[in-house]
């Protein structure tokens, strides 16, 4: 009986030990993983190494900090996915020829990548400025037509996870909503658009609501008389830029910004600097991928720190 | 297969699927992201500012200009009534002393041509020799004429135990 008893014993405490074992060898699976996607950065040979932040030269006394936290080094890809109906919506703008012209916004040829205007964050370190378009997808109102930011990030989930588009951790993903859907944390009353990075399938992904201007034209357009005559994609491209430069200077929140919490390109919120044609008649003041376009100005991280159009160019403060 | 075995089994087979579950679901941020602000927030944090530093500096002229001439005050204050336009001037000028503000969460909607602007105000400031530090929820309501923008009415509610700011990029500022 006692040999019974003892024998049963060892199986339970065996069983318990071994139990704690998987457990505390989960738990710091998870805790590598955690930090894994929170400072480190895979380098596809079986190990990961901390991002660029340790090793850009960080420039002070221009209007901007860094906080420590990483930038997006190298050349960015940009990922646009189309939520809703971007063919035939309710605006003029929920179209093809808004699709054609976004495109060509960060095309390979002509684009804003590697332009004077996105050299402006290579004074963040190492921010190259080369970001082009990557890759697209669409998402028939999986989530709806009454978005949240919770439903925004599972629109990117899902667009990853189902293989649409690839988990880059260097990309910067772009959820462009169509007229008729709405963002219930303040679009258009609040903001036009937003950032934020995540963990999606182990990576730090990083993307962007931006939802269709022409939904509320005296929030989120500077002009209704766009130089493309398509007021919603000139809209969006400026919205799209700006958010573009806060991700490469600012993926995770905890990078480039001021002491009131603005990175570079809330400095230069909805200001553009000298413009062709006035503001409401068409204005623009940049030109890519062949099309023009009014986009706002970016602080500049040099120079004692200002609003310019493109790099080295005049400081404008309107 | 033992029992023992079979145990660890289903234990380890648990252990591994949590997190390919996790991965599946919604991405969790810790809740931060960073907006573009609005074209008529940025114009109306302008005229907010301009409005209160104006009574900051105690400075009639551009106080009377933001001012409708229906201009009223309301707040939870009894009696219940609305401070009407004379009475909010002349506290203002005389009797309020504003120190410091800061406006934060602004949100501007907009209805025909009036502007619904929602924003929290913090400030030290004391009137009559009573404190009327802290924050404050703040809703203005301006209408347009022609190029000029006139607040027609104001309420102001003190917020009880508010959110301790951020130093950090949130989003919602």
């Amino acid at each position: 009986m006692k040999s019974a008893c003892h024998s049963s014993f060892n199986v339970a405490a065996n069983r318990t030990f071994f139990t704690l074992l998987l457990v505390l060898l989960w738990v710091s699976y998870a805790n590598a993983e955690t930090a894994y996607t929170s400072h480190m950065v895979p380098t596809g040979k079986g190990w990961s190494e901390e991002h660029a932040y340790a090793s850009h030269t960080v420039v002070t006394g221009n209007g901007i900090s860094w906080h420590g936290g990483p930038i997006m080094p190298g050349a960015a890809h940009v990922y646009y996915i189309w939520y809703g109906n971007w063919t035939s919506g309710p605006k003029l703008s929920d179209s093809q020829t808004t699709v054609n012209l976004l495109n060509a916004l960060f095309g390979t040829t002509g684009g804003i990548g590697g332009s004077g205007y996105e050299r402006i964050n290579t004074t963040y370190g190492n921010v190259t400025g080369n970001v082009a378009w990557a890759g697209a997808t669409t998402d028939k109102y999986s989530q709806g037509t009454r978005l949240s930011d919770a439903r925004v990030g599972m629109v990117v989930s899902n667009a990853i996870s189902s293989g649409k588009l690839p988990k880059d951790a260097n990309g910067i993903y772009f959820v462009l909503t169509s007229s008729d859907v709405s963002e219930t944390s303040g679009f258009c009353s609040y903001y036009c658009g937003w950032h934020t990075s995540a963990s999606i399938s182990g990576t730090d992904i990083k993307y962007a609501f931006v939802g269709n201007p022409d939904r509320c034209p005296s929030a989120c357009e500077m002009q209704t008389i766009s130089p493309s005559n398509d007021s919603g994609a000139d809209g969006m491209a400026s919205i799209m830029a700006h958010e573009a430069e806060e991700a490469l200077t600012d993926p995770d929140l905890n990078a480039w910004y001021d002491s009131t919490g603005a990175e570079n390109a809330d400095k230069c919120a909805w200001k553009f600097g000298p413009t062709t044609g006035q503001i409401g008649s068409g204005a623009y003041n940049q030109t890519f991928g062949s099309h023009h376009w009014l986009i706002q100005m970016n602080w500049e991280n040099a120079r004692g720190g200002g609003c310019d159009q493109t790099l080295g160019g005049p400081f404008y403060t309107r | 297969m033992t029992r023992t075995a079979a145990f660890f089994t289903v234990v380890f087979a648990v252990l591994l699927l949590i997190p390919s579950f996790a991965s599946a679901q919604a991405p969790k941020p810790d809740g931060r992201r960073v907006v573009t602000t609005t074209r008529l927030v940025a114009l109306f944090s302008d005229l907010e500012q301009q409005w209160t530093q104006a009574m900051q500096r105690r400075d009639a002229a551009p106080l009377n200009k933001f001012l409708s001439d229906e201009f009223e005050l309301w707040t939870p204050a009894p009696p219940g009534d609305p401070v009407s336009r004379e009475d909010w001037l002349h506290d203002t000028l005389t009797a309020s002393h504003l120190q410091s503000f800061q406006i934060q969460q602004m949100a501007v909607r907009m209805v025909d041509d009036t502007a619904i602007v929602s924003f929290v105000q913090r400030q030290k400031a004391d009137a009559n020799g009573q404190d009327r530090s802290g924050d404050y929820f703040i809703v203005d309501l301006w209408t347009q004429h022609g190029d000029t923008w006139q607040v027609l009415v104001r309420y102001a509610s003190p917020i009880k135990n508010p959110p301790q700011p951020s130093p950090s990029p949130t989003g919602k500022q």
